[in-house]
């Protein structure tokens, strides 16, 4: 049975409707963050004629072809352009590719789930493989259930057991939880991914909405995952002794597939159990799990114009929302089975219900069914009153939505973004009643998307008082987090603006240029050694075209400021803001440990001192008052001022380093390491060889040695400053160099295929002492404020469940401190420690795999100190830099 | 904490950087002190003194009289006019009840400043007097004159009790010191300044100015002596045996009188060369700088900071003062009830403010005030936002707008669709703007943006058109300027390093 909507008029709209539902409805708060390009609200009105002549002259002129388009994208994200006739033939398009035209995903897939317990006192989140398990009144963590080993797709309560829970994960377990105190209760194992689930009014079956992962055999040999809906006897089963899972018993039962679907689909379920909904693809499907006969088993289909990726039903099943991706969301009637057989269609309400622009993420329903709740990637909360369409808007709720709940008193929902804080919502007030923070990390769905937001993009550092990490989980927003504890404590705004949302993704776009987004981020952090300043740069990331030029950010929309912030009172107040302090972007900002200076330099081939300096006040006579003495009252008393500006060659500069005394700079300009004194600021020392041809991007000073390491993509270099020489070099394409803060020693991470290596070099010797295996997702720290070690931070993006700080100390000793502060000695199983014996194979592995594809870098090029004759050339040549390259090059060569 | 779910935030401003300050602190003191007085005297008002009791009165002597003016010199309130030739000096003493005066007449007369009568005339100096004052003990006084003579007068008895011999030439300046009783200090036109023991009778410091000594002053702590003579002002450790701490040379021409603000820490000097200046005590640098219109011959500054009153050569006499924080507290008009029937009486109490500690304060939920371009920005119309910053014709706003615009990826959204009527402001703020530094990277954005949007219609609106070829012709005038500037540069570079060898 397949129903289609009545004339497609869920989705064609008109102009008269649309533009008096903007103005009307908006009103003063409900504009929020929401969309961009929805700015013909006012364009449009003006002359409607406008906009098509303009069109139409950009046809004349040819080139002005793209403007016209441009202008019809615009159009498309609001989804209210006055030209109708653009809409559908978009919408014409949208159906010639159908979902099994290999046609790429529009909407990546987030897996996020909140809920809350009975009482409304517990609530749990998803957080990557964990649940945890807050407090609603305190607002604290409680506890956290561990045991799924890859993101937790769902949560849901026990029907009627007030302290047990289900939880279901993409690693294809049900597990079924003990709320009170967090004990495991019961795994079922199923053969696939789980997306969603949901549960039998007696608890007696589970719905569950595999993901079958493609095969690779798709059209344009694209991996398309498809899904099935199957039922889980929860009651039968036989207990199972499972390896996997270490010494878990888990449960194997009987999965009976219900159906298939072309999508992994969500599901909800009314609450007496007996009718089932699945979003797949464009199609809402109904499944009448009371229905006895055979033949009616099958699920009705109701198609859609576009995908549908939210769906949530009324808990007597008076009505389904759907939502698509889209933003518009669909409410269908008279869905129930009837059991007298004279079975009226499905309709679907004529209600315009179209605000969000991108899809909907996800929604709910208040207890009385009198009201919708629906979000998405505006981060708005968008209240709808079924009965009269009238709308309430809550936004700014702190980034996109991707997952509420309505806690069963019905007063609260709980909404959860996308860095990770819950937002409790009281719905009579239509107030932030109080946020929960958790650890800001990237879920798995939004892993490789856009940007290339590997899972510590958003760590930017430590900070060296208590050991937070400072992070960047969006936009400007700077949070100061506890990893010890696993505590929130701070969060900063570095920049007072608001925060946009992202044009949405749509198949027309997506094939031209992919949106960028518009809102900044921090791009560079620098701590003073005391912890009390702080330094940030802002401005709007590396496109992923332009990653490779440098300097080209000279529209006008690429702005970068560099921000000065002091602690007051336990806060960070800013001192000084600077616009532009670099002619395009800022390669590098580093605090000079022993004073309040910083250099920051830039692209454009210049680097700049930074000094505090304090505001003369000169004579205050005791007697000033009155509003301008309080105005200057306000003001901070010292600023940040540029005191001294270099340059070398004009080459952009992405590396600079104090020594750690503070009287030593060293900045790199491209491949060329130059040595300053810091006070008086003076050119000493031009460091450049043959080997190093990339641009240098990384630099330390090594303590207690007079040796000073430079980090490019495919070399690390460790100069001797005594004699100017190079120590040795070789060619190892790595990431996070940090140096030991007492010993002359460092530690990099290289990365190889599956597995990255940690090594732990000397500066006198090119063999590293020790090589660690770690996860690929791990990154090396600076250890600010912990003692004598390296500090490892390990995020295993694929389980979710290695996260933690490893702190590598000593001979091979490692101290993992966990979320919850427990330090332990382990020799970990999946951390392999090898010693100084099996050097050899080691570095095979880890050079050879790092490096496929660059053979004439693949010999290990070691060059040693302690050959004499070399060292007097090298030195010779290092003074004169501009000819070195050469010279050297035919050298070695002979 | 900016938390999240707070109010749509405004605009931010794309202020540039400030400049330095135009004016310190210190200088918006100094020009608070506002003209309160000036009248013209008979002749040159040879002295200024304060009382250093409230209300602050200030005694001035010009010609044959000595006149005592209410502070800030709002009225005379009192002339003294027992003498029979021009007066020199006067001062009063420390609790303000007594006025010493003395001057071509040879004779030291003390008066009740109550009622103006004399008490006491103390007769012994054979040339006319310049400087007389009271001892910190109240009992003495003492006075110099150009018989080179430091004279210890006892008021009760009207006795001379000391006579303080040393100084070759006259005595133009004797002061005591404000933490010892027994010290006094004098200045002569033999270049020196000698400090003088009353109870030995004798000179225990001499120290050599240089030049002929005008004025002496002793800084509170009595360590610090400050002289001036000549154009030339020094700082002297008194306590090391005097020591030079500091030479000053910032008048052109001789200083005549010194004064000291104590609450502020400032010494004050008046020089013949028409001006006074303000030095700070810490590095003894110029602070502030006041113009006369008149070669300055004596300087008074109120205790309580309030009023600098001047005397100059031609008889004109300045007073400045500012009001002080008492007096701007009791300008604060003390409640009345108004009357019964009177519009006061009806809307009595209706503005008072809630007792934080007693009543129950009602909180009211503040609608957040937005500016017409940000409710605009609010609801994302970006065209008609930019509409609304342009009518505000404040380059700001519609700078900022503009640049947020940029950072949003929407400026040509904003841009684009335009008539001539909504084009034109555009292009007359950026013709009017480009040149300023500023704006020129973002309006030449602006300008490209446009350019590309609009080419196809150059040539259907006159008054576009028009603007167009403005901001052309702005542009490259800004060009020549560069060019010129840069040859300019070239030049001066040619000059200075032509100088250096």
């Amino acid at each position: 049975m397949r129903v289609r909507i009545p004339e497609a008029g869920a989705h064609v709209r008109k102009d008269g409707e649309r533009k008096r539902e903007g103005e009307g409805g908006e009103g003063g708060e409900g504009g929020g963050e929401r969309r961009r390009g929805e700015e013909d609200e006012g364009q449009g009105n003006r002359g409607g004629g406008k906009g098509e002549e303009q069109e139409g002259e950009g046809e004349q002129g040819g080139e002005k072809n793209d403007q016209g388009r441009k202008g019809g994208e615009t159009v498309k994200e609001g989804g209210k352009k006055s030209s109708g006739g653009q809409h559908r033939r978009d919408d014409g398009r949208g159906r010639r590719d159908g979902p099994g035209s290999g046609r790429e995903p529009r909407t990546e897939r987030v897996h996020a789930a909140v809920c809350f317990s009975r009482d409304g006192k517990k609530m749990l989140t998803s957080w990557a493989s964990h649940v945890e398990v807050h407090s609603t009144l305190s607002g604290k963590k409680m506890f956290a259930l561990e045991g799924h080993t890859r993101q937790v797709s769902g949560i849901s309560l026990h029907p009627f057991n007030v302290s047990q829970a289900f939880t279901s994960s993409l690693d294809g377990c049900l597990r079924l939880w003990d709320v009170s105190d967090g004990t495991d209760l019961k795994v079922w194992s199923l053969p696939f991914p789980i997306n969603s689930f949901v549960l039998s009014s007696d608890a007696r079956l589970a719905y569950v909405a595999m993901v079958k992962e493609g095969d690779g055999k798709g059209k344009e040999g694209g991996k398309k995952s498809s899904g099935t809906v199957n039922v889980v006897d929860l009651e039968t089963g036989r207990q199972k002794l499972d390896f996997l899972l270490l010494a878990r018993t888990c449960i194997l039962t009987s999965v009976q597939r219900l159906f298939k679907t072309r999508t992994p689909a969500k599901l909800s379920i009314t609450a007496d159990g007996n009718t089932l909904f699945a979003v797949t693809g464009r199609d809402l499907l109904l499944f009448y799990t009371d229905s006895a006969d055979d033949d009616k088993r099958k699920p009705v289909e109701l198609r859609h114009a576009r995908d549908v990726v939210a769906v949530t039903c009324h808990p007597e099943g008076k009505f389904v929302a759907v939502g698509d991706e889209r933003g518009e969301i669909f409410l269908w009637f008279n869905v129930l089975h009837d059991k007298s057989g004279v079975s009226d269609p499905p309709v679907c309400s004529k209600h315009n219900m179209h605000w969000h622009a991108s899809a909907v993420r996800c929604m709910g329903i208040s207890e009385d069914g009198a009201y919708l709740l629906s979000a998405g990637n505006e981060g708005v909360l968008v209240m709808w009153q079924l009965e009269t369409g009238y709308r309430q808007f809550l936004p700014r709720l702190g980034g996109p939505v991707n997952a509420m709940a309505v806690s069963s008193c019905g007063t609260v929902v709980a909404v959860l973004c996308e860095e990770q804080n819950v937002q409790l919502v009281n719905l009579l007030t239509r107030k932030i009643v109080k946020t929960l923070r958790l650890l800001p990390i990237p879920s798995e769905g939004t892993k490789g998307g856009a940007d290339d937001s590997s899972s510590f993009a958003s760590i930017l550092g430590i900070e060296p008082r208590h050991g937070h990490v400072l992070l960047n989980p969006r936009g400007t927003t700077l949070q100061i987090w506890d990893s010890v504890n696993g505590k929130h404590v701070q969060s900063l705004e570095v920049v007072n603006r608001n925060t946009i949302s992202q044009a949405p993704i749509h198949a027309e776009y997506g094939k031209a240029k992919r949106p960028v987004d518009p809102n900044p981020r921090i791009l560079q952090l620098a701590v003073s050694s005391d912890g009390e300043h702080l330094a940030v740069v802002h401005g709007p990331r590396p496109s992923q075209e332009d990653k490779g030029v440098e300097g080209d950010d000279s529209s006008a929309g690429a702005f970068f400021q560099l921000s000065f912030w002091r602690l007051t009172d336990g806060m960070f107040q800013a001192l000084t803001r600077i616009v532009n302090p670099h002619n395009g972007r800022v390669g590098t900002l580093t605090f000079n440990p022993v004073n309040q200076s910083v250099v920051s330099a830039g692209f454009d081939g210049n680097f700049k001192l930074w000094t505090l300096s304090s505001r003369d006040l000169g004579m205050a006579p005791p007697s000033r008052s009155g509003k301008e003495a309080k105005a200057r009252e306000a003001l901070p008393t010292s600023t940040w001022k540029c005191t001294a500006v270099g340059s070398y060659r004009q080459v952009p500069c992405r590396a600079s380093c104090f020594s750690p005394d503070g009287t030593l700079l060293a900045i790199a300009f491209y491949c060329n390491v130059t040595v300053w004194t810091s006070e008086p600021l003076e050119l000493k020392k031009v460091l450049s060889h043959a080997s190093v041809t990339e641009p240098i991007e990384t630099l330390l000073f090594l303590p207690s040695s007079p040796s000073l390491v430079a980090a490019s993509r495919f070399t690390v270099a460790v100069w001797n400053l005594l004699s100017c020489s190079l120590s040795w070099a070789f060619d190892v394409s790595s990431c996070g160099l940090v140096a030991h803060p007492s010993r002359p020693e460092f530690a990099f991470s290289v990365a190889a295929d599956d597995v990255s290596f940690i090594l732990r070099c000397n500066a006198s010797s090119s063999v590293p002492s020790q090589v660690w295996k770690v996860p690929k997702t791990s990154k090396l720290f600076s250890p600010h404020g912990h003692g004598s070690s390296f500090l490892a931070y390990v995020w295993d993006a694929e389980s979710g469940r290695d996260n933690a700080w490893l702190t590598v100390a000593g001979r091979g000793g490692f101290h993992r401190v966990d979320g919850e502060g427990r330090e332990e000695e382990h020799k970990e199983r999946e951390i392999m420690v090898e010693e100084e014996a099996g050097r050899a194979s080691m570095f095979s592995l880890a050079f050879g795999a790092g490096k496929k594809g660059r053979k004439q870098r693949k010999q290990q090029r070691l060059l040693d100190a302690s050959k004499k004759e070399d060292s007097s050339l090298t030195h010779d040549i290092l003074s004169a830099p501009a000819h070195g390259e050469s010279v050297e090059e035919e050298d070695r060569g002979g | 904490m900016a938390e999240h779910g707070d109010g749509f935030r405004k605009l931010e401003m794309q202020r540039a950087p400030r400049a330095p300050e135009a004016s310190t602190p210190e200088q918006r003191h100094w020009r608070r002190y506002k003209t309160s007085l000036v009248t013209k005297a008979y002749a040159a008002v040879h002295c200024v003194a304060f009382s250093p009791a409230a209300p602050y009165d200030f005694a001035v002597t010009n010609s044959t009289r000595v006149q005592i003016y209410g502070s800030r010199g709002k009225a005379v309130k009192k002339t003294i006019s027992r003498f029979k030739d021009i007066v020199y000096t006067t001062s009063f003493r420390d609790d303000g009840k007594l006025l010493v005066a003395a001057g071509e007449e040879r004779i030291v007369k003390v008066f009740d400043v109550e009622s103006g009568g004399m008490l006491r005339m103390l007769k012994g100096h054979s040339k006319p007097v310049h400087s007389c004052g009271f001892s910190r003990d109240r009992l003495h006084c003492i006075s110099g004159g150009d018989d080179a003579v430091v004279k210890y007068w006892d008021v009760a008895t009207g006795e001379e009790t000391m006579n303080l011999e040393g100084h070759k030439d006259h005595v133009r300046c004797v002061t005591t010191s404000p933490t010892s009783q027994d010290v006094v200090v004098s200045g002569s036109y033999d270049h020196t300044v000698k400090l003088w023991d009353c109870r030995k009778g004798a000179s225990v410091l001499t120290v050599d100015h240089g030049g002929p000594v005008q004025a002496v002053l002793m800084l509170p702590g009595g360590g610090v002596m400050v002289t001036a003579g000549g154009n030339v002002m020094k700082v002297w450790d008194v306590l090391a045996g005097g020591r030079v701490l500091h030479a000053m040379a910032n008048h052109s021409k001789p200083i005549t009188c010194l004064a000291y603000d104590e609450n502020g820490g400032r010494i004050l000097s008046g020089s013949l060369d028409h001006h006074l200046k303000v030095y700070d005590v810490q590095e003894y640098r110029v602070r502030y700088s006041l113009d006369y219109q008149q070669p300055i011959l004596s300087l008074g500054f109120s205790q309580n900071q309030s009023t600098i009153a001047v005397g100059m050569a031609n008889g004109l006499l300045n007073v400045r003062s500012r009001p002080t924080e008492e007096e701007k507290l009791s300008k604060v008009k003390a409640k009345k009830n108004p009357r019964g029937g009177t519009f006061q009486y009806f809307i009595r109490g209706q503005y008072d403010k809630a007792n934080e500690e007693d009543d129950f304060r009602v909180e009211r939920i503040r609608k957040q005030k937005l500016a017409p371009y940000d409710k605009m920005l609010k609801k994302f119309p970006y065209g008609t936002a930019l509409d609304a910053a342009l009518r505000t014709t404040n380059p700001l706003i519609i700078a900022s707008l503009l640049h947020e615009l940029y950072v949003r990826d929407c400026a040509r959204i904003a841009l684009s669709g335009r008539d001539d009527t909504t084009l034109i402001p555009i292009l007359k703020f950026i013709c009017k703007y480009i040149s300023v530094q500023t704006y020129t990277s973002l309006l030449t954005d602006v300008s490209n943006t446009i350019l590309e949007l609009y080419t196809v219609i150059i040539g259907r609106s006159e008054a576009v058109d028009e603007l167009l070829w403005k901001i052309r012709m702005r542009v490259h005038e800004q060009l020549m300027m560069d060019a010129n500037l840069v040859a300019l540069q070239g030049s001066l570079e040619l000059i200075l390093a032509s100088t250096l060898h």
